[in-house]
């Protein structure tokens, strides 16, 4: 057999341990080595950027570092090289620059082919859902100013020109909205950019959110019903798994139920957004943070749907690991009270000798969770 | 499929060219049909490969009957070790317990095993407690007064082992494989366990020994806490069969090693995955302290025979890896790069091994030839200013030889690590 048990305990994590807010969370990176897979980068108190990875040695806690030292610490790869570089001209930090890096990596086939592949589609994807949200938008705005509305047959979604076709509807609003053409147009396409993850109702397509929220639903209850034939300690796991996947998805469901409120009357939203754009901003993505980190859960408990279940248990034991905390303020969005004491196991991992990520040999594992980037993208 | 007529060869050949994924579906495929026994002997030469993908496996009445003796399971080839069962007469033991089993017993067992998979161990444990005395019993009774004494030693084995598996079942789960450092816990399972083999008859204590250091990926770092968990009357029998074993043990690495040695069409992984277990298996501070039958000499012996066999490899099968890929934008050239990373992969396995086996080795110099080789063939096609290779070439570097050496290929004038600038007044967008 080659396989060897090591000395891997740590104890399960607790909900306890849910961040105060999302700026201290973080948001999760598309590292692809190993050892700081899925760590979260945030802001220090100085304004610098620092990753919050898991314990390299398996035991209890998290290594914080500034990004500039994950070189010196970790020999990344040359994904995460390109990353770190690309990080630093990136303002501001959230889930959906971050998806922007990662795509643009994965495209120039950094995380390999299978991820570029995926990333060409989603990139794909992305520009449509934007140009068919800028579309739906103007289209509300038309009909609260009273204007004809689109002629659907000239416009063409995949042609590169659409958004200057567009420009006649844009000019005929300039007195309902009080602004010139190209404020209103970039308004509205910064709106657009804002609002296709989060999906617009009557929206042709599935917005990432939709797509994120349904597979977290999923999880949820795949992972559920696995926990059934499992002992205590990893019943447990699954537990915290199930318990914050339920928690995302009841603060995602309301956060998206908020923004599609806001998104009700486009005239006056685009009044708010041009008085204060960062709160509309703050409003419209917190469904994306509150998502944030699970794609990459929901590729990786698929990608065991058909391995044994020593590999499964292996891969809950990460998912407790990476699972992503919702930040205490979300709190208050659902008026929930606090949480349950709930007993502590204390976690074997079982890990193949010289395989594992603390080894420092880490081909297959970095093969692993490239393909798992690539189903997550 | 036209190599399922031919089990042995083509389809050995087919299922070698396919990548871990899809290996996992073939025998996904082969259980779910029943065709696992018709299929056995090109799977049993996959063996090595399938013990690390770990496919699932549904839990059968077969299965469920040989959890106690499987892992004392050899087969004819490595037979040359003591205290075993070989894997040809399975079907024998099997077909004989199952025979005289209960029919009621059979069914409770046939019933509780649907559906659940051969890693379900409290079904395994469940179903198994009145199954495996019961074909204990079944099976001793169809022994024959002039049966050989290799098959009637063995048969005792069977059944001795599928008496105690109640009890021996559940201490072997939480042992196996053999941690290199033992827990209090897993300290306390061992004891128990060499406690049970200690007090049964005829060649039991030998018969556990034999799984346990089977059951490790480094036997001989095992030898001496096996010796002391044993009870304190027994400890002298056992170093002498522990001895023995790792001797008879040294000397299967040593066949193996040469059969791989003089062979020219081993798939690579199998070549990877069995010179990395020979490494893990020497990797001991001291592996010959427990092994007084074989002296320092031998060990070293294998040691350098593994080397040079991975090393012989390494050398020819690189030159594959890092051959000319058809040109961007060819309609085969993402089926290239994906299958030129798979094997680029088994052969850093294989590489590893090498450097594992002998610090010396000409791994890493072989490796940075081979790159430079593929540098120059793409700087070639390359103008100035731009990367000395594409981003293909620079991940296979990266799989072959590291990202170090991938980035400064990739990025020759790019700032170093060490020089990234300060990112102070990066803002972090969110809510709250």
């Amino acid at each position: 057999m080659l396989e060897v048990r090591l000395s891997a305990r740590r104890r399960t994590f607790s909900v306890k341990q849910r961040p105060a807010t999302f700026a201290e969370a973080g948001v999760a990176a598309p590292f692809t080595t190993p050892a700081i897979a899925q760590a979260r980068l945030r802001l220090d108190a100085r304004g610098r950027m620092e990753i919050v990875a898991r314990n390299p040695t398996g035991g209890d806690g998290v290594y914080v570092l500034p990004l500039k030292a994950a070189s010196e610490m970790f020999r990344l790869s040359i994904h995460d090289r390109t990353l770190t570089e690309r990080l630093e001209a990136v303002q501001p930090i959230s889930p959906l620059t971050i998806r922007r890096i990662g795509l643009e990596l994965a495209r120039e086939g950094l995380a390999g082919l299978d991820a570029r592949d995926a990333a060409l589609r989603a990139i794909d994807d992305d520009e449509q859902h934007a140009l068919l949200t800028l579309l739906l938008l103007l289209e509300q705005l038309l009909k609260e100013a009273g204007q004809p509305r689109i002629d659907w047959k000239a416009i063409d979604t995949g042609d590169r020109q659409a958004r200057e076709r567009l420009k006649p509807y844009f000019r005929r609003l300039e007195p309902s909205t009080g602004m010139v053409g190209t404020d209103l147009v970039s308004a509205v396409d910064s709106l657009s950019a804002l609002l296709a993850p989060v999906g617009l109702e009557g929206a042709p397509f599935e917005s990432l959110a939709a797509a994120t929220l349904a597979d977290l639903r999923k999880l949820r209850t795949s992972v559920a019903d696995w926990a059934r034939d499992e002992g205590p300690e990893l019943a447990a796991v699954a537990g915290l798994v199930v318990e914050c996947a339920a928690l995302s998805v009841r603060c995602a469901e309301q956060s998206l139920a908020k923004a599609g409120e806001l998104v009700r009357t486009v005239g006056r939203l685009l009044a708010a957004h041009a008085a204060a754009p960062e709160s509309v901003g703050e409003v419209l993505t917190r469904p994306i943070w509150l998502l944030h980190g699970w794609r990459h859960l929901i590729a990786l408990w698929s990608s065991v749907a058909d391995r044994s279940r020593d590999v499964q248990r292996d891969t809950m034991v990460e998912l407790g690991e990476l699972v992503p905390l919702v930040p205490l303020v979300a709190d208050d969005w659902l008026n929930k009270d606090g949480e349950k004491q709930r007993p502590q196991y204390e976690l074997r991992r079982h890990v193949r000798l010289m395989e594992d990520w603390r080894s420092g040999l880490t081909i297959e594992r970095q093969a692993m969770i490239e393909r798992v980037q690539a189903a997550s993208l | 499929m036209s190599a399922i007529g031919d089990p042995g060869g083509a389809l050995l050949g087919l299922l070698d060219s396919v990548g871990d994924d899809k290996l996992r579906q073939v025998v996904r495929l082969v259980e779910a049909t029943g065709q696992r026994p018709t299929l056995e002997p090109a799977l049993a030469a996959m063996r090595p490969r399938l013990r690390q993908l770990r496919p699932p496996r549904p839990l059968t009445l077969s299965r469920l009957l040989t959890v106690p003796f499987e892992a004392a399971l050899v087969v004819e080839t490595s037979a040359h070790i003591s205290f075993t069962v070989c894997r040809d007469r399975l079907g024998r033991w099997q077909g004989e317990a199952m025979d005289g089993l209960p029919p009621a017993v059979r069914e409770r067992a046939r019933s509780a095993t649907l559906g659940h998979g051969a890693d379900d161990q409290g079904v395994i444990l469940a179903a198994g407690r009145d199954l495996w005395p019961a074909a204990a019993r079944s099976l001793a009774a169809g022994a024959v007064s002039d049966e050989e004494p290799a098959i009637a030693g063995e048969r005792h084995r069977v059944v001795d082992l599928l008496a105690i598996g109640p009890v021996l079942v559940p201490l072997l789960g939480r042992l196996l494989p053999l941690a290199v450092e033992l827990d209090a816990e897993e300290r306390l399972a061992l004891e128990e366990s060499l406690a049970l083999a200690a007090a049964g008859p005829g060649d039991r204590l030998g018969v556990v020994a034999s799984i346990l250091l089977r059951g490790t990926a480094q036997p001989w770092a095992m030898a001496r806490p096996l010796v002391e968990a044993a009870p304190a009357g027994h400890r002298d029998r056992l170093r002498g069969l522990v001895e023995q074993l790792l001797g008879e043990h040294r000397r299967e690495l040593q066949r193996r090693v040469a059969a791989l040695a003089g062979a020219t069409e081993v798939p690579l992984a199998e070549l990877a995955a069995t010179l990395w277990q020979v490494a893990e298996a020497l990797d001991a501070p001291d592996t010959s302290a427990a092994d007084a039958g074989a002296g320092r000499g031998d060990m070293q012996a294998l040691r350098s025979q593994a080397a040079e066999t991975a090393a012989t490899h390494y050398s020819s099968a690189i030159e594959t890896v890092v051959a000319p890929l058809p040109p961007p934008g060819a309609a085969e050239r993402g089926a290239a790069v994906r299958a030129r990373e798979e094997t680029a992969r088994r052969l850093a396995r294989l590489g590893r091994a090498a450097r594992r086996l002998a610090a010396e080795t000409p791994i890493h110099r072989v490796t940075e030839a081979a790159v430079e080789r593929l540098v120059d063939v793409d700087a070639a096609r390359r103008g100035t200013g731009q990367p000395l290779v594409d981003v293909d070439d620079a991940r296979l570097i990266e799989i072959l030889a590291g990202p170090d050496l991938a980035w400064r290929y990739l990025r020759p004038d790019g700032p170093s690590d060490r020089s990234q600038r300060d990112r102070r007044g990066t803002r972090l967008a969110g809510p709250g």
